[in-house]
């Protein structure tokens, strides 16, 4: 067992006018050292939420959550100090996410000091070492955010969370922003100190293409809860939750010979506000009958492999005959 | 004319803005062909004219700054650059309709969405208040929206309704030409999925032609004929869908493919482009992109970049194309 995060059922709800938010509702899941997991839905899911919660921008308000084994769904003021320095954010808008007064050697410094570990005279080498392995020029040390470009930005926001040498660091968006081709630099640089550090990261994203590149596993979110969860392979190559399937054929290919099939979904994503019982997604699900309203868990399926779907083998039967017979129209072989 | 092929063309366009003393060249001597119910993808990363190149078309660049400084944009052979300001408000929102990026942006807040679309409409027609309403109404409920949200006010809508509302405003006088920009770029991909099939139900519908402006070559490929990749204010390759997707010639081209992550699953690395974009301040000689280029030579530096044909209709501007 060297699960660096593990969370159990955990819950952030918010008190909204008109009733209680379900942000993140039951979610569980544990990350292996060295690993990378991808949380991907779409806007209003809760991903961000349960980032900021595990990290502890928000608070909990049930379930728990562990680090390297120990508990640490309440932390005291001191040892959430301590938590802080093990933990790391990367936000989406790097130009946000910095402080525009500071220049980038006192952004990159900024935990340093604070942490204490670093006498005044190793701070500059210090520095200098961040922002050579962040890929950030020297020249740069006395620029501020709003001289640099959003992929410059993006490469101070990294070193920033490197600082303190972290083990877990949560990211948000972090290309996002940028172009297809900044944007690639940015997810060698991820790999590479991962791959050289050991970090455990945690990609929040609703790009489908960029998280396939980067995760070893996936969770899938909807409505506050994880409707599919697994590795990265198995859920892009065979998706079972009908909200996945959904999700993933509605990314737009650039194969122009092999338009893949989509599932246009009916609808959008309802309200997170008082939800009520029964399965989230049954008001666009193609396949919901009475039965969804009934609670779903998010079961096993197969080894490290889960979905909440109580009907799953039905859907999937359903599907598989459709796509067969399709296949019989045109003649093709499957 | 009618029936020409070239329904708009775009010959030799350049604008310019000023900022503080400084002239940003935005667009340089650009050239663009489409045909009638045609799409044609404009694809570039930010900053590299795609708006401007749209807003051009329409006339609504903000002058001063921006300026027009040459060229000539034809539309069904009658150059909309030198028509009277008078005459384009006829063509706007009639002929030419244009889609914006962000839908939050784009609409009136203080205006009920049912009266944003039935101010278009008595602006472009003599109908009555009924007929108004009526047509306003069928509007909205061709694009999906209840006719009972007609007095809702953009901030009860959800993003995707609200780009559903900015589309029935763009086609409820079946424009020849639709310019969109970025229209789902603000938009999850479940509701991109809806809303583009919204665009392309019309389109075909009306036989509109649409210039598709994007940085995701992936909506390129499900929705276009032709494909434009504009870098620094130029098209630096042009071609059918084929020519572009399955034989990408401009070093650019094979870059942005290059960096995609669903490019060539399995492979840990990317291949991104290295540097960025030049600075639009400096008009400098030779090929733009020659600084980032990994197949730059010699002659790049320097002189004129010739627009080469490839094959028919598949063109690059390039000293050392990929073929």
């Amino acid at each position: 067992m060297s699960a660096v995060i593990e969370v159990k059922n955990l819950k952030k709800h918010f008190d909204v006018p008109g009733g209680v938010l379900h942000a993140v509702d039951g979610v569980s899941f544990k990350v292996e050292q060295g690993t990378t997991i991808g949380i991907v839905g779409e806007s209003g899911c809760g991903k961000s939420t349960l980032g900021r919660t595990i990290i502890h921008l928000e608070e909990s308000t049930d379930g728990e959550m562990f680090f390297r084994g120990e508990d640490v769904t309440r932390l005291k003021r001191r040892d959430l100090k301590k938590f802080r320095e093990r933990v790391q954010m990367i936000f989406q808008d790097p130009y946000a996410s910095l402080n525009p007064r500071m220049t980038i050697e006192e952004i990159v410094q900024e935990p340093l000091w604070l942490s204490g570990r670093y006498p005044k005279a190793q701070l500059d080498e210090a520095v200098a070492k961040l922002m050579d392995r962040t890929g950030v020029e020297e020249r740069l040390r006395r620029s501020y955010p709003h001289e640099l470009d959003g992929g410059r930005r993006q490469r101070v926001g990294i070193a920033r969370a490197l600082a303190l040498d972290p083990d877990f660091i949560v990211c948000d968006e972090p290309v996002s922003a940028l172009d297809v081709s900044i944007q690639a630099q940015i997810l060698n640089l991820l790999m590479d100190i991962q791959a050289s550090d050991g970090l455990t990261l945690m990609f929040i994203t609703h790009d489908l293409s960029v998280v396939r590149h980067i995760s070893d596993a996936i969770g899938v979110m909807y409505l506050g809860q994880m409707v599919e969860m697994g590795s990265a392979e198995a859920l892009f190559n065979r998706p079972l939750h009908p909200y996945t399937k959904a999700l993933l054929s509605a990314v737009p290919s650039i194969d122009i010979h092999n338009p893949g099939r989509r599932v246009v979904l009916k609808g959008e994503l309802t309200s997170p506000i008082n939800p009520g019982p029964g399965c989230r997604f049954r008001s666009r699900c193609p396949h919901a009958d009475r039965r969804c309203k009934e609670n779903q868990q998010l079961a096993e399926v197969g080894e490290g492999y889960f979905v909440a779907c109580d009907r799953l083998s039905e859907i999937n039967d359903q599907d598989n005959a459709v796509r067969n017979h399709r296949g019989k129209e045109r003649g093709t072989k499957i | 004319m009618g029936n020409t092929d070239k329904f708009l063309s775009i010959r030799n366009l350049n604008v310019e803005y000023t900022s503080g003393g400084d002239v940003i060249y935005a667009v340089n001597g650009l050239s663009l062909d489409l045909e009638r119910g045609k799409s044609l993808g404009l694809v570039g990363e930010t900053g590299a004219g795609k708006t401007t190149v749209a807003k051009a078309i329409l006339r609504v660049l903000p002058t001063p700054p921006a300026g027009i400084k040459g060229g000539e944009i034809f539309l069904d052979g009658e150059d909309i650059l030198k028509k009277p300001e008078d005459k384009m408000l006829d063509i706007r929102g009639r002929r030419i309709s244009m889609i914006f990026q962000d839908p939050m942006t784009a609409l009136n807040p203080t205006m009920k969405i049912g009266d944003q679309i039935a101010e278009i409409v008595r602006l472009h027609s003599d109908d009555s208040p009924h007929e108004v309403k009526h047509r306003a109404m069928d509007m909205l409920n061709r694009v999906g929206i209840m006719a009972d949200r007609f007095n809702d006010y953009p901030y009860q809508l959800s993003g995707g309704m609200k780009q559903r509302v900015i589309i029935a405003m763009a086609l409820v006088f079946r424009p020849e030409l639709l310019l969109a920009d970025e229209p789902t770029t603000a938009l999850d991909v479940t509701i991109q999925a809806q809303v583009l099939e919204i665009i392309r139900h019309f389109k075909q519908k009306f036989n509109s032609s649409m210039i598709l402006i994007t940085h995701d070559l992936g909506i390129v490929a499900e929705n276009c004929d032709t494909v434009a990749v504009i870098y620094a204010g130029q098209i630096v390759e042009y071609g059918s869908l084929e020519d572009v997707f399955d034989r990408p010639s401009h070093p650019y081209t094979v870059g942005l493919f290059h960096s995609l992550p669903g490019f060539a699953v399995g492979e840990a690395r990317l291949h991104p482009i290295g540097g960025s974009l030049p600075d639009p301040r400096v008009h400098a000689a030779g090929c733009s992109f020659y600084p980032r280029c990994p197949r730059a030579a010699d002659g790049c530096a320097a002189g004129e970049v010739p627009n080469r044909e490839l094959s028919p209709g598949h063109f690059c501007r390039c000293l050392c194309p990929e073929v």
